[in-house]
């Protein structure tokens, strides 16, 4: 009966603890732990914002399957350096297209932050700014892939992103004519 | 403690909308299952992490139409010959950026030529200002979702006294439903759509802004334009959104003195939803002395000169 009564007392501090607590813990796929801040988190990203406004956040670790550490962390980083500057995430979000609000070109450390990494990351970060309705994050991140698609052929595309052309000659032709002044200065 | 995630309804509530949306339009590569009520609802379709090298086409439409959004006019139509998928999402991305400058000097090879039958409404070809209106005619026309960003890059080589103008008031229904396509213009625009607008233009001729009313704009830049004062409050007073105004290289001139109105009155630019103005290497040409321009812009945080 004692110990049964400690164990609810604990468990009533672990609750209040994990209410007060101003981190998140999120899980990668691959299992590995990121701390970020809550605050950060709620204003930043549509889902951890409902995750937490509804108490499903897991205090070992809320698990993401969608996400691998590498974009994960990414997330995270992206999230506790530079949450100050940017506008609520729910504010962006409010309607839930992206054509609603207008885009803003990104900042300075935007770019910076979305430079540095490989197509890989690159994708995998959109993929989970995607996932965790993080809209300023893929406004960043679609940015520079178009940043990388501008004044490229469509063949230097194709190498650059590795997209198979499964197009015959013809349609290929039928296409550049039908859009003859998108080409005609090819 | 199970590494799991029991969704609420508030979780989702923020998004289901937009992923029954992705659901529909996506279901195979759809990441979150809503119908799944087991206790780990994020389970992929598949380990983002374990894939090997990714490619740009690993990206749901959705997302691929949003970068294409970005991309400038050309480039993003040329997209359409990259794979099958990529046909038509340009299309959908709801953006047309045009840009003079690309097609300067540029004429169509003599296969098109012979091809394609001469419209009677295609421009001279000699007129790179005609072609830029041109095309964007034909981007509007061929466009499949609603234009909210339309950017327009006007080219400073010729002696075109250009005049941008969109005739529409939706900009996608009237291009559809008008059989004869006109030559487009900006004169009566009353675009309910437009969201950001973009004007390049040259000193002479500059650009003349459009009139009518915008009750969506929210981003208006200007980049080497000469704007009577007027005229530039004419537009900000239709645009009761507007919070972003960015003038680079821009000159503002002075509307004619009036009797009986006080000078103060006529150098002063009411911008009232306005939180983000840059002036940049901005001239005011007043006749009198240098007096500046006075703003009144009560939501404005960031201010250059």
């Amino acid at each position: 009966m004692e110990v049964d009564k400690g164990k609810g007392e604990a468990e009533e501090t672990r609750k209040v603890a994990e209410a007060d607590r101003d981190t998140v813990t999120l899980k990668s796929s691959d299992g590995k732990l990121f701390e970020v801040s809550k605050e950060a988190a709620a204003r930043l990203s549509t889902v951890l914002a409902g995750m937490i406004a509804g108490g499903s956040i897991d205090d070992n670790g809320t698990d993401l399957k969608q996400i691998g550490s590498e974009a994960l962390e990414n997330v995270v980083d992206y999230c506790n350096k530079h949450a100050n500057s940017i506008p609520s995430a729910a504010l962006i979000s409010s309607s839930i297209s992206f054509n609603t609000a207008p885009f803003k070109e990104p900042e300075e450390w935007e770019r910076k932050f979305v430079d540095r990494l490989s197509h890989d990351a690159l994708f995998d970060l959109v993929e989970a700014a995607n996932f965790l309705g993080m809209e300023r994050l893929l406004d960043v991140t679609c940015h520079k892939i178009s940043e990388m698609m501008k004044g490229k052929s469509p063949d230097q595309i194709r190498e650059v992103f590795n997209i198979k052309n499964d197009y015959t000659k013809e349609e290929l032709e039928e296409i550049r004519q039908e859009l003859a002044w998108a080409f005609y200065d090819d | 403690m199970g590494c799991t995630v029991h969704t609420t309804t508030h979780a989702l509530s923020h998004t289901e909308r937009a992923h029954a949306q992705r659901a529909t339009l996506y279901g195979p590569s759809l990441h979150l299952n809503h119908q799944q009520t087991s206790s780990t609802i994020f389970a992929p379709p598949r380990n983002m992490a374990a894939a090997g090298r990714r490619c740009l086409s690993d990206l749901p439409d959705e997302l691929l139409q949003r970068i294409l959004f970005l991309v400038p006019g050309k480039d993003a139509a040329s997209t359409s010959v990259l794979s099958r998928r990529w046909r038509s999402l340009w299309l959908a991305s709801g953006a047309v950026h045009l840009d003079s400058r690309r097609f300067v000097n540029k004429q169509q090879p003599e296969r098109n030529r012979k091809k394609r039958a001469r419209r009677d409404d295609d421009p001279p070809r000699n007129n790179t200002n005609n072609m830029l209106l041109h095309r964007v005619d034909e981007a509007l026309f061929a466009a499949t979702a609603p234009i909210t960003r339309l950017t327009l890059v006007v080219a400073d080589d010729g002696d075109d006294d250009l005049e941008l103008h969109v005739e529409a008031a939706d900009v996608e229904d009237s291009y559809r439903s008008r059989k004869g396509r006109r030559r487009l213009s900006f004169g009566a625009m009353s675009s309910s759509v437009l969201r950001v607008l973009r004007i390049t233009g040259s000193a002479s001729p500059s650009p003349v802004l459009p009139r009518g009313t915008f009750p969506r704009l929210g981003e208006l830049h200007l980049n080497r334009c000469t704007v009577p004062l007027p005229d530039l409050q004419s537009t900000i007073g239709a645009a009761p959104k507007l919070s972003t105004l960015h003038m680079e290289s821009c000159c503002l001139k002075q509307q004619e003195q009036e009797e009986g109105v006080p000078v103060w009155r006529l150098r002063r630019l009411v911008c009232p939803a306005v939180s983000d103005l840059v002036f940049a290497d901005c001239k005011f040409q007043w006749d009198h002395e240098q007096i500046g321009l006075e703003l009144d812009a009560p939501g404005y945080f960031r201010h250059q000169t």
